[in-house]
């Protein structure tokens, strides 16, 4: 279990190193770059544009650049920003619990209804209820997640005369407001995670449900209730765990747009904005926080494969 | 823009202008006698990136949060019904003379205006001193807008109430860059860094800087000693920053936002025919055409002629824009000297007949290949290409379109890496036309040298008598357009402001003039 755990932790290491080149390097191969983006329209002379790249170091090989940042990074230094000086770490971390709240809310709302919708439809296998369920699935995950906040959106707005509230509010600050805003960004970004959990819930029950072992426990005499739940249920966990570290992918990608769309100060609204902005720092240490973050659900999951799984605790995969 | 979105910063720029400037329309018609109070909230379509340090930014979203409202300025250009063109009026200058030379300019200042009383200026009078350590400050720092005052060569106050401005050379455009948003009157306080003007602003206008929660709204609110009696009439301006349209839509729909501003006439034509909002049209940003005289075969003047003259810029306008004027080189909205639109019909036909022939003439019957760099800010940019690729296929010349972002698009233009671009161009004074034409400016996209048309400009910009400087500036319209044909600015766009029916009084602005807002009220429930 412990060289288990290192070997994810490496690869998880590897994973993080790459992203970081990749993304310090892509990001300054596009082209166009935040001095002449902030003094476009100025009447600036190309001078002394010249030396404002000097001061942000933009002149630098990329290479010079890349290894700057690094020694910074490692000494918790990730640069500041171009546009309002402010360090990048503190930018982040400002808006993290806001991303956090709409991810996590869309997430388990979505994962809830995803699966019990996914339990419902095996359970009732060929019914009307299955087959509502599994439209219901293929259309929300057609769907992209900003169309489904876009038709909302305009639905409410038409026939109610109802929109978010204009300006974010935290939970804390005001609760009412707060879900009033976020209402429809949770709904947007869950329900392409509802929809995939579904199915795949479904599938992996059905496997389940037609199996040996099931027909052995329900042999013995256990009720319904028992057979699904206890053993139907965790067996088909494994593949709803690996499901569920993909879901946040989507949703922290999904962020990007609605946050912005909703005028919801995120993580997701920052690194949009930057990267239009080329403001390199801040899109760099962004996309690193978020490629970390992944990375760990990712190991947090593979770990509780093995908790879940004792086939992989003891290194015979499964086959 | 400071945080600028850069999506746009040009997208912001218009957006923002036509969003705090425009209006005028229905919501202007007689709604009763004026009530004072309530909050107006209105649409901020980027968040201001930069700093609102008015010695430093460039942000046009940045200007449109203080220039006018928290800050005065010098002179002011007017704004009312009816009021169309630019027309120099006071504001802190209470009147001003100039000598007959044209080298000194006299302002009487106002003796009634009070700072915002706001640490650590609180309250005490405005004095010369102020503008003296504004336009002084201006002229050191590297700034982004010395250039306006140039020839500026000192500026005193012989008494407290009085400023001289001295130029080396006569400079016809001096007071239209006074009243110009970028030029606000800073207290000496800030000045001298006593607070930070990046993050603090505190002016002597009718509005003071509230609160600004980061990426979520500014909110400026009521100044009680401003000096014009009786205004402003609304105790806040909350301004929400809303980047979506779809956003924007819904809330204007609900209520919640009484004022958002678009480029999209569709937009806009939905909420005319829906009803219970006012529409106003504004002109915007002039759409600008590049021909690179550096790639082949565009340095054959002849082959830029067939180029220019195979499309309909006409038709362009009416069918992606909407509402368009056709125009040369200046704004119609802002300079008697534009060319009108029959003026520019005839210098700039459409011809794809003569195209045809002026390709064979340069040698290539048979059309050639080539690309079109598109600036993206929004669709109509994608479908005016689009529209300017079928008129040139139709004279044989195959263009492939290239879409980029604004960051790329200026960066691809400043390095001339394009053979034709196409963009929108954020200037509004007649006087700017000369940095994308002057050889050494960096905004010479089209790398236009033309010894001729800078002397005219030139001319211009020295001639003090407004008939003499207008001919010279038509002149320099009528040779780009048949002479140079590098650098175009063939039609200009209209932005559309909507107001819900609670708004009144919201004045039109061809510039960021958040004065105007002091003679907004709403209709309270």
């Amino acid at each position: 279990m412990i060289f288990y755990t290192l070997r994810r932790l490496a690869y998880g290491a590897v994973v993080m190193a790459l992203v970081t080149v990749l993304v310090f390097v892509i990001m300054r191969m596009v082209p166009g770059d935040a001095v002449s983006l902030q003094l476009q329209e100025t009447g600036v002379s190309a001078e002394e544009a010249a030396a404002m790249r000097a001061q942000f170091g933009l002149d630098d090989p990329v290479w010079v650049q890349l290894w700057t940042w690094l020694a910074g990074a490692f000494q918790g230094d990730f640069g500041t920003s171009y546009y309002g000086g402010e360090p990048v770490l503190s930018l982040f971390l400002d808006r993290v619990p806001v991303t956090v709240q709409l991810g996590l809310l869309a997430m388990v709302i979505g994962s809830l209804l995803g699966i019990g919708l996914g339990i419902v439809a095996a359970v009732t296998r060929g019914s009307a209820t299955d087959g509502a369920v599994r439209a219901f699935a293929v259309a929300f995950l057609s769907v992209p997640n900003f169309v489904v906040a876009l038709l909302l959106l305009t639905m409410f707005s038409l026939w109610f005369a109802w929109s978010p509230p204009l300006v974010y509010a935290g939970p804390g600050e005001d609760f009412g407001s707060w879900l009033q805003q976020i209402a429809i960004p949770v709904f947007a970004l869950g329900t392409g995670g509802m929809a995939a959990m579904a199915r795949m819930t479904r599938s992996s029950m059905l496997e389940s449900l037609g199996s040996d072992y099931i027909r052995a426990v329900r042999a013995k005499g256990a009720g319904n209730r028992t057979v699904i739940a206890k053993h139907a249920l965790r067996n088909s966990t494994i593949s709803v765990l690996t499901l569920l570290g993909l879901e946040l992918a989507t949703v922290l990608g999904g962020t990007v747009i609605i946050e912005q769309m909703f005028s919801i100060p995120g993580t997701g609204q920052l690194i949009y904005q930057a990267v239009l902005d080329r403001d390199y720092p801040v899109v760099v240490a962004c996309t690193i926080f978020y490629a970390a973050l992944f990375v760990v659900i990712i190991i947090i999951i593979d770990l509780l494969y093995a908790l879940v799984d004792p086939r992989i605790r003891t290194g015979r995969a499964l086959s | 823009m400071k945080r600028r979105a850069l999506f746009a910063a040009l997208t912001a720029a218009v957006v923002t202008m036509a969003g705090c400037s425009g209006e005028g329309g229905s919501s202007a018609g007689p709604g009763g006698e004026p009530v004072p109070g309530g909050t107006l909230v209105l649409q901020l379509p980027a968040e201001i990136k930069s700093g609102i340090n008015p010695l430093e930014s460039s942000d046009p979203t940045a200007m449109g949060i203080v220039s006018g409202t928290v800050y005065s300025k010098l002179v002011e250009f007017k704004t009312g019904p009816g009021v169309e063109g630019l027309e120099v009026v006071p504001d802190l200058a209470e009147s001003w003379e100039i000598t007959p030379d044209g080298l000194t300019y006299t302002f009487q200042l106002r003796d009634d205006v009070r700072w915002h009383d706001v640490a650590p200026v609180n309250g005490r009078p405005f004095v010369a001193d102020d503008v003296v350590a504004t336009f002084q400050a201006l002229k050191q720092s590297t700034g982004v807008h010395g250039w306006m005052i140039e020839p500026v060569t000192d500026i005193s106050a012989p008494d407290e109430h009085t400023v001289v401005f001295t130029l080396s050379r006569p400079y016809s455009p001096l007071l239209e860059y006074l009243a110009y948003h970028f030029n606000m009157i800073l207290p000496r306080e800030g000045v001298e860094g006593e607070f930070d003007l990046a993050t603090k602003a505190i002016g002597t206008g009718p509005f003071i800087l509230d609160s600004h929660k980061p990426d979520v709204e500014w909110v400026l609110r009521r100044n009680p000693d401003y000096f014009v009696p009786g205004r402003p009439y609304l105790d806040e301006i909350r301004r929400p920053i809303m980047t979506d349209a779809a956003a924007v839509t819904a809330a204007l729909r609900s209520g919640r936002l009484d004022v958002g501003t678009t480029s999209d006439a569709n937009m806009a034509e939905e909420f005319r025919s829906r009803g219970g909002f006012s529409i106003t049209e504004t002109p915007g940003a002039p759409v600008s055409f590049y021909i690179n005289p550096e790639r082949e075969p565009f340095d054959d003047p002849r082959v830029r002629q067939a180029v220019v003259e195979g499309i309909d810029w006409a038709g362009m306008g009416e069918n992606i824009r909407g509402r368009f004027n056709l125009t040369s080189m200046l704004r119609p909205d802002t300079s008697d000297a534009a060319l009108t639109e029959e003026e520019v019909r005839e210098v700039r036909p459409f011809d794809p007949e003569g195209s045809r022939s002026l390709l064979a003439e340069a040698g290539l019957p048979n059309g050639f290949s080539t690309t079109l760099t598109v600036q993206r800010v929004d669709d109509e940019d994608v479908r005016e290409a689009q529209w300017i690729q079928a008129d040139l296929a139709d004279i044989g010349v195959k263009v492939e379109i290239e879409i980029v972002d604004p960051a790329t698009g200026i960066d691809r233009r400043r390095s001339h890496d394009f053979a034709m671009a196409k963009a929108l161009r954020g200037v509004h004074l007649a006087d700017q036309v000369w940095r994308d034409f002057e050889p050494d400016s960096i905004e010479n996209y089209a790398l236009v040298d033309d010894p001729e048309l800078n002397d005219l400009i030139a001319g211009a910009r020295a001639e003090t008598d407004p008939a003499a400087r207008g001919e010279l500036y038509r002149q320099a319209q009528l040779r780009m357009e048949t002479e140079i044909r590098q650098a175009l600015y063939p039609i200009q766009k209209f932005d559309y402001t909507i107001a819900g029916e609670r708004v009144h009084d919201l004045y039109a602005s061809p510039i960021y003039q958040g004065r105007r807002l002091a003679d907004v009220w709403v209709t309270q429930e």
